[in-house]
């Protein structure tokens, strides 16, 4: 299976490098490895263009706006993070192995973020009412457009957090860099996405000289990462560059970090309560929140937000607490009188 | 149709029947009376007052009627009970959004 890889540090770390080595070693290996930019300094795609733009001049044109020329996007943070995608996956079919530098972590945040958001959007905007509208002679409806969009969308969001993806953070062993890299590991696993290992960048070699306390420090930011990494890998990397752990293969995956997966989650039915586990690591469980919106549940983490379908069953109760468990957090429900019919019994798995 | 204007709309006496004899029926009182005319006036009044009517007691009450199925009594709703015609559709636009609702933690 073809192996998509994404890097991301915080600035400074080396993380353009580091991905570069890593593409440089699955070469040497014998693996076909495409590297890609995808820190947003790289021309924008034509096919990203294509997927987002021509629609959305549609529907301004609908609108009345007057039609923009297509290099008018262009500066759109989303439409650079499509084309990454887009690119990406393009590169699988002709690569064994995918590279991408994201470069920082608000990067990856936007290009992990993009795909799922943009099909929320519009599955509230294909409403029946839209698939009623005629579309004129000889031109394609805007419903069938904005599905093809979503189909599309929903395929690129699939594709980042599929197995045979994996992300892999950068730091340095300074304590602001670990602080930010533990946020971003919990952010974006709860995205569903895997991150598999980290890399301590720029660390100190004892046999270079460097004072007691500088290695002091950077022990002690390699011990806190360890820790915030929820079981896997964690690596030194020195000015020799080391893209994977010592003695394996920069392919991996190296472990997987608990992720927050969508098609995983489980209603438990109790006597009087049902409930639903969430997997979070341990760093994302310490900052979530949980909150329900119409038939969704959502879970924020540092300010971002992933809505989970509601299971059925959990449509006709109400939200009650949220308990943290070594695994993540347990949210539990009790019925709504208005809604539920019949008693509570047994205890059954229902999948969602 | 003989393309001719009606001796009911215009006044003229009434066309001959084919066999030539003159039309049944009561013969005009006197040449000196006034032909037949329609009261324009009075049929403009008239239908000014059915539709002040119509409006007062019909339209007006229906006007407040949201489900049609709750007002059997008044004459439009019945007709569109009858036709199958749904309760008026909402205004156009998305619902608005429910909020979050956030879940408090319990240990």
């Amino acid at each position: 299976m073809t192996r998509l890889i994404l890097l991301s540090g915080v600035g400074g770390a080396g993380t353009t490098t580091l991905a570069a080595a890593t593409a440089d070693a699955l070469r040497d290996e014998g693996v076909s490895a495409t590297l890609i930019d995808g820190t947003g300094d790289a021309a924008v795609d034509p096919a990203a263009q294509d997927l987002l733009v021509a629609p959305a001049r549609r529907l301004l044109g609908e609108a009345g706006a007057d039609a923009l020329v297509p290099e008018a996007w262009v500066g759109l943070a989303g439409l650079s993070a499509l084309s990454v995608l887009l690119l990406s996956e393009a590169a699988l079919g002709t690569s064994d192995a995918v590279v991408v530098d994201l470069g920082g972590h608000a990067r990856a945040r936007e290009v992990v973020q993009q795909p799922g958001t943009l099909v929320r959007l519009l599955d509230a905007a294909l409403t029946p009412r839209l698939a009623m509208r005629r579309p004129a002679e000889g031109e394609e409806g805007i419903f069938e457009a904005l599905s093809a969009m979503r189909g599309t969308l929903a395929r690129l969001d699939r594709m980042l957090t599929r197995p045979s993806t994996t992300m892999r953070l950068v730091t340095q062993p300074k304590a602001e860099g670990i602080e930010r890299t533990a946020s971003a590991l919990a952010v974006l696993s709860t995205l569903g996405v895997g991150i598999d290992g980290v890399i301590v960048n720029r660390y100190p070699r004892s046999s270079e000289g460097w004072p007691k306390a500088v290695m002091a420090r950077a022990t002690a930011a390699l011990a806190a990462m360890t820790e915030a990494a929820d079981g896997v890998p964690v690596w030194k990397s020195t000015a020799r560059l080391r893209p994977a752990p010592k003695g394996k293969s920069p392919l991996g995956p190296f472990g997987r970090v608990r992720v927050l997966d969508a098609e995983q989650l489980t209603v438990v039915v109790g006597e009087q309560e049902l409930s639903i586990d969430l997997p979070l690591t341990a760093g994302a469980r310490d900052r979530a929140r949980v909150g329900v919106q119409g038939e969704s549940l959502v879970v924020e983490v540092d300010g971002l937000h992933r809505w989970l379908p509601l299971p059925p069953v959990l449509r006709r109760c109400r939200p009650l607490a949220v308990e943290r468990t070594d695994a993540g957090v347990r949210v539990v429900f009790v019925p709504d009188p208005a809604t539920w019919r019949g008693p509570v019994e047994g205890t059954v798995e229902v999948t969602p | 149709m003989s393309g001719r204007t009606p001796w009911w709309y215009s006044g003229d006496e009434p066309e001959p029947r084919p066999d030539g004899q003159p039309e049944s029926g009561p013969e005009p009182s006197g040449t000196d009376e006034q032909p037949a005319t329609l009261d324009w006036g009075a049929l403009v009044a008239g239908a000014a007052r059915m539709v002040d009517w119509a409006t007062s007691t019909v339209m007006a009450p229906h006007a407040e009627h949201v489900d049609p199925e709750q007002h059997p009594d008044c004459v439009l709703c019945r007709t569109l009970v009858l036709v199958g015609e749904p309760t008026p559709p909402p205004a156009p636009g998305p619902a608005p959004a429910e909020p979050i609702t956030w879940i408090p933690f319990r240990d």
